[in-house]
């Protein structure tokens, strides 16, 4: 049985126990290891990818081949885990297995956990007589447990009114658990609320898989990331995992005054402004017609003169909603668009794995002479490589954090 | 312990309340009005709301400009407490 401990070394383990119990797994060291994450946003899903190599030769730290079999793992019946002595960076199932004829490795591919609810749809059973098998009977109002209100309308299965967008994410991912023989998911943590209230029906076979689901519910109001740890366990923050923009929870200042604190690359490319001016346009609530909002901030058009840009939000019928939607959109288009790449050796930030988690934040003090980053920055995405030495680099997706309104602008033409 | 009223749940635009008899550096509980029952008051429980929604948790008051306060939160977000750090 392989021991677990904090010995600062990359370990990839392969069970076929997704919960990856002690005893039911065996573990070795990589070769040829990349990998990335990002944290779920409204537009972004929380699928993290690796791809590692397994010489046929290699053996395991128990000393026994690794490759002990024709199909010793096998794709989505198999799962990996990545960890870095004692802290898991991330776990999954295997998507995937190569080899070539005269191959002496083969190669693996695996994805995060959240790359699941890619593959689940809302169970629907379309004969007669169980069409109704998978509807919640009666409409909820608010945030009640149990839908109380009117029967649930024909053709929908699902009807909320002013209901908890955490609240709705529950109902509608334990419902799709509910088919049985799926992985299951701890969703404990959705029992809490957010505090944005959303209108919300779901269609009766309605083939959209989860992972959209939960990505249209994450663009309400101020919305939420999501994610799900190593542990299966689903998380959410509100509005963002760092907490709120105006006082974000910051991992670690990088201001080059330590060696920890500097960077191995970093740079600076300021886009300037997405639009002044943004329509968006969501549903028709008639035949023939299609909602729309358009918003405009007159500062910025002074400024950088009226530049304009839209935006389709899909299937939004509330009004409230798609100003909403329209007003934050606008308000992070008026921002100058950064892009800050940042490369960081991870053996010289102490604690680095625990805390540099997806979707924390981070905050950047450097001169660059012609501009001086200055601004707390959410870790959007990442992605990692291991070369020969087993030495790791990582190169983060970095979005600026702005203390924004969702008020932005006055309507206009 | 001054409570600061009307923290949340309605997300994060609860800074600028006028809350008497504090100045910068002192503690705070943070509780917060059940959008259910309004006028209410709720203290809520442990882990419920982060670092806001532990009842044990304390928001620092860090400057107080004409009108509004501001405050800073020690640790988490809103929402259950982010407590992966992939430790086992």
């Amino acid at each position: 049985m392989p021991t677990v401990s904090a010995d600062n070394l990359y370990h990839i383990d392969h069970s076929s126990d997704p919960t990856f119990a002690p005893g039911n797994f065996l573990s070795f060291k990589p070769e040829e290891l990349s990998w990335s994450d990002k944290i779920g946003t409204s537009t972004q899903d929380a699928v993290g990818d690796i791809a590692y190599a397994i010489s046929f030769s290699s053996i395991d730290e128990d000393n026994h081949p690794i490759v002990s079999g024709h199909d010793f793992i096998g794709p989505m019946r198999s799962y990996f885990r990545l960890r870095y002595g004692n802290i898991v960076i991330m776990a999954g199932p295997i998507v995937s297995h190569h080899t070539g004829l005269g191959d002496d490795y083969m190669t693996v591919a695996g994805k995060t956990w959240e790359y699941v609810l890619s593959r689940w749809q809302y169970p629907f059973d379309p004969r007669p007589d169980h069409v109704n098998d998978n509807i919640y009977p009666n409409h909820f109002d608010g945030n009640e447990i149990i839908g109380s209100g009117q029967p649930t309308p024909t053709g929908l299965a699902y009807e909320a009114y002013q209901r908890d967008l955490i609240l709705i994410l529950s109902d509608i991912l334990s419902e799709s658990m509910n088919a049985g023989n799926r992985i299951i998911f701890d969703i404990s943590l959705l029992a809490t609320t957010c505090g944005i209230k959303t209108n919300f029906q779901f269609s009766l076979g309605d083939t959209s898989y989860m992972d959209s689901v939960i990505q249209g519910l994450a663009g309400v109001g101020n919305g939420f990331n999501w994610w799900i740890s190593h542990d299966m366990k689903f998380y959410w923050a509100s509005p963002y995992r760092f907490g709120n923009t105006g006082s974000p929870t910051i991992v670690l200042v990088i201001d080059g005054s330590t060696d920890e604190k500097t960077p191995d690359a970093l740079a600076f490319t300021n886009n300037g402004p997405t639009a002044t001016h943004v329509l968006g346009t969501g549903a028709g609530l008639a035949a023939q017609t299609q909602l729309g909002r358009a918003y405009g901030y007159l500062p910025a058009q002074t400024t950088y003169t009226r530049l304009d840009a839209s935006y389709d939000f899909g299937d939004v019928r509330n009004p409230v909603q798609l100003v909403n939607k329209t007003q934050k959109q606008l308000s992070h288009d008026l921002q100058p668009q950064h892009e800050i790449p940042l490369t960081i050796d991870p053996s010289r930030v102490s604690g680095f794995w625990s805390n540099w988690r997806k979707g924390r934040a981070i905050y950047i003090d450097y001169d660059l002479t012609s501009h001086r980053i200055d601004s707390p920055q959410q870790l959007l995405a990442y992605s990692a490589t291991m070369d020969e030495g087993g030495q790791v680099q990582v190169d983060f997706t970095l979005d600026q954090i702005y203390d924004l309104a969702v008020n932005a602008g006055t309507p206009e033409g | 312990m001054p409570l600061i009223p009307n923290i949340g749940p309605d997300g994060p635009n609860q800074q600028g309340f006028i809350v008497p008899n504090i100045t910068p550096g002192d503690s705070v509980r943070v509780n917060y009005v059940d959008a259910n029952t309004p006028n209410s008051v709720t203290t809520p429980t442990a882990n419920e709301r982060g670092p806001f929604g532990d009842s044990n948790t304390l928001a620092i008051i860090t400057s107080i400009p004409t009108g509004e306060i501001e405050f800073s939160v020690p640790t988490g977000s809103w929402g259950p407490f982010d407590d992966d750090d992939g430790i086992i």
